[in-house]
């Protein structure tokens, strides 16, 4: 503001003078000279002291429009490094700045926490002296990293390393060229992840899955197996009555394990455990695949199964394509199983602005309108389906809800008694 | 020349149902009920196929598993890993130590775990 006074101020200054000398060579000059030499002579002064001033202020005004910039432009480099050196010092990834040499010039907290290392113990020495692994025992981790990232810039391995106080650490590494981070040709930086954490998690999960799903399955695998071995007659000749008895055992033992292994999915996939794999995907191939997997069913059944898909107006989609397989299975298996011989399930695509939206449309049983809000809930099983179906688990729906809604996509119903039914799935373009 | 299977389970009812399905399907069956007895079986009787759980206690599957690959008498035999043990949490684990298949005992009854054997067997002629 001071500063902005003080220009206002001297653009003030330069008018002001400029007035004087021009009321003063007027006056003397022009109006009271009686020679046309003086008058024209007072002129050209005149002129000249307009000119002068001008050519003044805009240069004061231009200068003051690149200290501005200049302002500006420091104020944004300090934002930028501010920025960086926040990035380099609280990302819990360690990063080492090594000159061409090898020898470390910088390295971030991470790198501390990761290695026992400080910064004075780190910086000014050896990579190889600081970071020492079996596998780059020889040349040096930084060199043998440096060397891989020639073919491959993208190099990335696991690796165990030993701690300062000799403590073995499992992590991850990778090299790359530090050009644009330090300013010197030559200077490369090491990225490095602990991953002890990451793995110690690893044996936590596979520890409770591993022990609830083992403790479930070992008990019904023996069953299921013993009944099999039975139904075969491989322990010995049994009675038509014993048959339907064990029939019916190996019925609940399936439900049962299917149960379990339905159970464990939903536990994996609400708590966010399940890891989706997205990528840009045609759909058309997930549902030909899928469709494929079920015509030996469909043909059981005598029922058509068509896809009305055309290929060509189909955009990609980001999905994970081994889940949506799974929720179109889920449906489609569901549209057979409901639908009387001779019926038709028929697969469409349709491509809205934002989303694609897959139908699967049935003539079979249909759904009751007061079962329809309840459908996509845990155990739920509509009234018409159980004579049908009883290995139901009442789980399926809701897994393919979940894994829709994991997409940020949306799965609904519509349907009459005895007419039919329509599914949809709505994923986002 | 009768083909010989190896079965490391410490369930014994798992070990005895296994083995009547097989020996019915005209395999010579050998079973152990823990890593280092079926480690020593391994060695001398050389079967064409082992089947191995991972949840033992003492040694687990795993560990018995990177034994057979390091010993030079065993290293070859194909290993189905064989557990109730959901594939998401072991499977990738299991293939990068060397096993060639993954097969989660509830899904699986005797018979089905059976013709799986056979059709290896069968391609790998």
């Amino acid at each position: 503001m001071k500063q902005k006074i003080i220009k206002i101020i001297h653009y003030v200054i330069d008018i002001f003078v400029w007035l004087a000398v021009a009321i003063t060579v007027l006056s003397v000059g022009v109006f009271n000279a009686e020679s046309w030499m003086i008058r024209w002579t007072s002129l050209a002064a005149l002129w000249l002291a307009g000119y002068w001033t001008l050519r003044s202020i805009r240069a004061q005004r231009e200068a003051d429009l690149r200290l501005l910039q200049l302002e500006k432009g420091n104020a944004e480099i300090k934002f930028q490094r501010d920025r960086h050196i926040a990035f380099f010092e609280l990302t819990h990834d360690g990063i080492i700045v090594l000159d061409k040499n090898n020898q470390i010039l910088r390295i971030n907290d991470a790198i501390t926490d990761i290695t026992g290392y400080s910064y004075n113990e780190a910086v000014g020495h050896q990579c190889s002296k600081v970071f020492r692994c079996e596998k780059y025992k020889e040349m040096g981790l930084a060199f043998g990293l440096a060397y891989l990232s020639i073919a491959n810039p993208t190099h990335y391995e696991e690796i165990t390393a030993i701690t300062k106080d000799g403590r073995p650490i499992d992590i991850g590494v990778r090299c790359t060229k530090a050009k644009h981070f330090s300013g010197h040709r030559g200077d490369s930086l090491i990225l490095i992840r602990d991953l002890s954490k990451i793995h110690a998690a690893e044996v936590m999960e596979h520890d409770f899955v591993s022990m609830t799903s083992h403790q479930l399955f070992t008990p019904l695998s023996i069953i299921r197996g013993h009944i099999a071995l039975m139904i075969e007659g491989s322990l010995g000749k049994i009675t038509e009555k014993q048959k339907n008895f064990l029939d019916q055992s190996m019925h609940a033992t399936k439900k049962m394990v299917s149960l379990v292994s339905e159970l464990l999915s939903i536990s994996r996939l609400e708590e966010r455990k399940i890891t989706l794999n997205f990528a840009p995907t045609n759909i058309v191939d997930v549902i030909d695949s899928t469709i494929s997997e079920l015509e030996p069913l469909a043909a059981r059944n005598s029922i058509h199964l068509i896809s009305k898909i055309s290929r060509k107006s189909i955009p990609l989609v980001v999905i994970d394509g081994e889940k949506i397989s799974q929720v179109m299975q889920n449906i489609i298996d569901n549209a057979i199983k409901y639908t009387p011989k001779k019926g038709t399930v028929q697969i469409d695509i349709t491509v809205e602005t934002d989303n694609l939206v897959i139908s699967v449309s049935d003539n079979g049983i249909g759904i009751p309108k007061d079962d329809l809000p309840k459908l996509f809930q845990r155990f739920f099983r509509s009234s018409n389906t159980l004579s049908l179906d009883s290995k139901g688990t009442g789980l399926g729906l809701y897994i393919a809800k979940v894994i829709v809604e994991r997409h940020q996509g949306k799965i609904w119903a519509e349907s009459t008694e005895n007419k039919g039914s329509t599914f949809y799935i709505a994923l986002p373009r | 020349m009768v083909k010989s299977l190896l079965i490391i389970d410490d369930e014994p009812a798992i070990c005895d149902m296994y083995k009547i399905k097989l020996e019915q399907r005209g395999y010579k069956v050998f079973t152990a009920l823990g890593g280092p007895e079926g480690i020593e079986i391994a060695k001398k009787e050389k079967p064409s196929i082992i089947l191995l759980d991972i949840i033992m206690p003492k040694v687990n599957g795993f560990d018995v598993l990177k034994t057979l690959k390091e010993t030079a008498e065993t290293k070859a035999i194909p290993v189905f890993m064989t557990t109730n043990l959901p594939e998401h949490t072991s499977g990738e684990k299991a293939k990068s130590l060397g096993a060639v298949n993954y097969l989660v005992k509830a899904e699986y009854e005797p018979a089905m775990l059976a013709d799986v054997i056979d059709r290896y067997l069968l391609q790998a002629k």
